[in-house]
C-alpha cells in the first residue's frame, strides 16, 4: 500500500550566489503530521531552502512540490510562513497589517483578534507595526502564519529576538499547533529548541545535507566509556584493537571509549582482563546532544 | 483583482504622507486653476479669461495640469520603493502573492491616480467653463472635452516611468532624481541633436504633446481684435512660433506602444529580483 502523500518533497534542489554555493543537490521529503527541523551551523542554507520554498527565491536546479504540485502563489495560501524577521508596513496597526495578510490569504480575517490573543499582542492591536518591540514583531510574525487556519506552518529561526519567556511561550504554541496536526517545518540553530519541538529533522552543513531521520534516533546520546590503566598507551593500543570498540580517544590521563550496539561496560571489562590490562578506574556517562551535533557536523 | 484593488487601497490609504502630498496636489491645482483668472483684471488690454471658456477650457486645465503631474509621479516612486526598503513586497510573496500580482497592484494604484486627476480637470474645467462662458451649449461645452481621454493616458504613462525607475533602483531619492533628470535634462539634450521632424519621436515629447498647449496667442488675439488693438497679420507672426508635432492620434500609438515597453521592462524587473 503507497504511503501518505508527502507535504513537501524536495529534490535535488541546488543555489549559488555567484562561486558560493548555498545549496547542494538537497532532496529532503515531510510527511504530513511531522515536525521537521532543519538543523545546521549559521550559513548551512536553512534559511536559503525555506526562501526558495516559499517563492522569495527561485532555485538554480531542482524541484520542489507542496501537497504534490508546483509551488504557486494558490499553493502558497495553504501555507503559514515566518521567514526571518517578519515585515510589516510600519505606519499601519497590527490589526491592518494582519487584515492584509487576511485579503491575501482569501480568508475573512475573523480569526485577527483569536491570533493576537494567543501570541498576548491583542492590547496592542491598535499600535502601529513600528511602535514593536524585537520580541513583539516576531510574535506578530507568528500571529501572521496562523492567519486563515493553514495545514502547514514555515518557521525559520521562530525564537528569534525572544526572551526565555517568549522562548517558551512560543515552543509552546508550535506544540499545540502540531498537536491539531499541523504539519511544521522549522530551521533552527538551537539543538535543543529542535529536540524539544522536533520529531524528524534534517542536518545541514555547508548547503548539504548531512542526515536525515527521526530527532530520538538521529540525536540519542550514546553511552560512553571512560577508563584508566597504569599504562595509557597499551590501554589505548588494546581498545582500537577491541571488536566491539567504536571509537577509543585519549582525553587527558583517560580513555574516551564508545562501544558498537550490544555491548556494555562488562563485556569491555572482560577483554580487557583477558588481554592483561586491569582497569583502574571505570565511569560511564551519556554523551551530551551539543557533542553528538558537532560530532555530525564535524563530520 | 478587487482582493489586489482593496490590499493597494489600505495600504495606500492608511499612508500619511500619501495624505499629504494627495492634498496638496489637490490644493495647489485648485488654487493655481482658480487663481490665474484673478490676473485677467490686472493687465489692460490683455485678457485670457477666453482660456476659461467653452470648449478652450478643456485644452488650458488639462495644459495646466500636466504641471502638477510630477508630484504623483514621485508618489508612485515613494510607495514604491517603500515596499523595498520595508521589505513588504518580499512579505507579501511569502503570504500568497505572485510577482505579476505585485504589479498589477501599482497598476491599479495608477490608474487610481490618473482617474483622480481626470475628475478633478473634469471638475476644474466644466466649473471654470460654467462660470466664464458667455454662450453655453452642450455642443459647445463638450466640444474639446476628448483631451481628457489623452491626459488620462499621458497621467498613466509617467506614473509608468516613475514605477520603473523605483523598480529598477529601489531608492526614493535616486529614482526621483533619475526620473527628473531624465524629463529635464537627458532627453532634452539628446534629442537637441537630432533633425527636428525626429524630435517628435521622443517618449517625453509625444507623451506631453498628448495635452498640446493651447494656442494661447489666438485666444488673446481674438480678444484684441474685438477691442481693435492690433491687426491679423501681427498675430499671424506670433501663430507662427506655436509648437508643430505629430498628430493627437500619432502620438496615442507611440504612447501606448511606451506603455507596453514600460510595463513589460517592469515586470521582467520584478520577476528577476531577488527579494532578501
Amino acid at each position: 500500500m503507497p504511503g501518505p502523500i508527502p507535504i513537501l518533497q524536495i529534490h535535488e534542489l541546488s543555489k549559488s550566489y555567484g562561486s558560493v554555493k548555498a545549496l547542494s543537490n538537497m532532496s529532503i521529503n515531510v510527511l504530513p503530521g511531522q515536525v521537521f527541523g532543519i538543523l545546521g551551523p549559521n550559513g548551512s542554507g536553512k534559511t536559503t531552502t525555506l526562501s526558495i520554498l516559499t517563492g522569495i527565491l527561485e532555485q538554480d536546479k531542482g524541484s520542489f512540490t507542496w501537497f504534490g504540485e508546483p509551488s504557486n502563489a494558490s499553493v502558497r495560501r495553504r501555507i503559514g510562513s515566518l521567514i526571518e524577521t517578519p515585515s510589516f508596513f510600519p505606519y499601519m496597526s497590527l490589526e491592518n497589517n494582519l487584515k492584509i495578510v487576511a485579503q491575501i490569504k482569501e480568508c475573512d480575517g475573523k480569526d485577527i483578534p483569536e491570533v493576537l490573543t494567543l501570541v498576548k499582542l491583542y492590547d496592542r492591536r491598535k499600535s502601529r507595526f513600528s511602535t514593536l518591540s524585537l520580541g513583539m514583531k516576531q510574535r506578530l510574525g507568528i500571529a501572521a502564519t496562523l492567519i486563515g487556519n493553514p495545514e502547514v506552518l514555515v518557521l525559520d529561526e521562530p525564537t528569534n529576538g525572544l526572551d526565555p519567556e517568549g522562548i517558551a511561550e512560543v515552543r509552546e504554541l508550535i506544540t499545540q499547533q502540531a498537536e491539531k496536526g499541523k504539519t511544521i517545518i522549522m530551521a533552527s540553530h538551537i539543538l535543543s529548541e529542535v529536540e524539544k519541538v522536533c520529531s524528524d529533522v534534517a542536518i545541514f552543513k555547508s548547503g548539504q545535507l548531512l542526515a536525515q531521520g527521526n530527532v530520538k534516533l538521529l540525536l540519542e546520546g550514546k553511552m560512553v566509556l571512560e577508563v584508566k590503566a597504569p599504562n595509557t598507551e597499551t590501554l589505548l593500543k588494546m581498545l582500537k584493537n577491541c571488536p566491539f570498540v567504536n571509537q577509543a580517544k585519549e582525553e587527558n590521563s583517560s580513555v574516551s571509549v564508545i562501544l558498537s550496539e550490544g555491548s556494555n561496560s562488562s563485556d569491555l571489562n572482560r577483554y580487557a582482563f583477558e588481554n592483561g590490562i586491569v582497569f583502574s578506574e571505570i565511569i560511564m556517562h551519556q554523551k551530551s546532544l551539543e557533542s553528538q551535533f558537532l560530532e555530525l557536523v564535524k563530520g | 483583482m478587487i482582493k489586489l484593488l482593496k490590499i493597494e487601497l489600505r495600504k495606500t490609504l492608511t499612508y500619511v504622507p500619501f495624505q499629504i502630498l494627495i492634498g496638496l496636489h489637490l490644493v495647489l491645482f485648485i488654487v493655481g486653476i482658480f487663481f490665474i483668472p484673478r490676473i485677467d483684471t490686472k493687465i489692460p488690454f490683455l485678457s485670457i479669461l477666453p482660456l476659461y471658456q467653452f470648449p478652450h477650457v478643456w485644452n488650458f486645465t488639462t495644459w495646466i495640469s500636466s504641471f502638477y503631474n510630477i508630484s504623483l509621479v514621485l508618489l508612485v516612486i515613494m510607495l514604491t520603493c517603500n515596499e523595498f526598503n520595508n521589505k513588504t513586497y518580499k512579505q507579501q510573496i511569502i503570504f500568497g502573492l505572485s510577482r505579476t500580482d505585485l504589479l498589477v497592484q501599482k497598476i491599479i494604484l495608477m490608474l487610481l491616480l490618473s482617474f483622480y486627476v481626470i475628475l478633478l480637470v473634469g471638475v476644474s474645467s466644466i466649473a471654470s467653463g460654467l462660470f466664464y462662458s458667455y454662450k453655453i451649449s452642450m455642443g459647445l461645452v463638450f466640444e474639446q472635452s476628448w483631451i481628457m481621454a489623452t491626459l488620462f493616458v499621458q497621467i498613466f504613462t509617467y506614473l509608468c516611468f516613475g514605477l520603473l525607475f523605483s523598480l529598477i533602483f529601489r531608492n526614493m531619492i535616486l529614482s526621483g532624481v533619475v526620473y527628473l533628470m531624465y524629463r529635464v535634462i537627458i532627453e532634452p539634450v539628446i534629442r537637441i541633436n537630432f533633425p527636428e521632424e525626429y524630435r517628435w519621436y521622443f517618449p517625453t515629447k509625444f507623451v506631453t504633446n498628448l495635452t498640446p498647449r493651447p494656442e494661447i496667442m489666438s485666444m488673446i488675439q481674438n480678444n484684441l481684435q474685438k477691442q481693435g488693438q492690433t491687426d491679423g497679420k501681427e498675430m499671424e507672426k506670433i501663430n507662427a512660433l506655436m509648437p508643430e508635432g505629430l498628430p493627437i492620434w500619432e502620438n496615442l500609438i507611440l504612447t501606448m506602444v511606451l506603455i507596453s515597453i514600460l510595463l513589460f521592462i517592469s515586470m521582467q524587473i520584478l520577476k528577476k529580483r531577488r527579494f532578501n
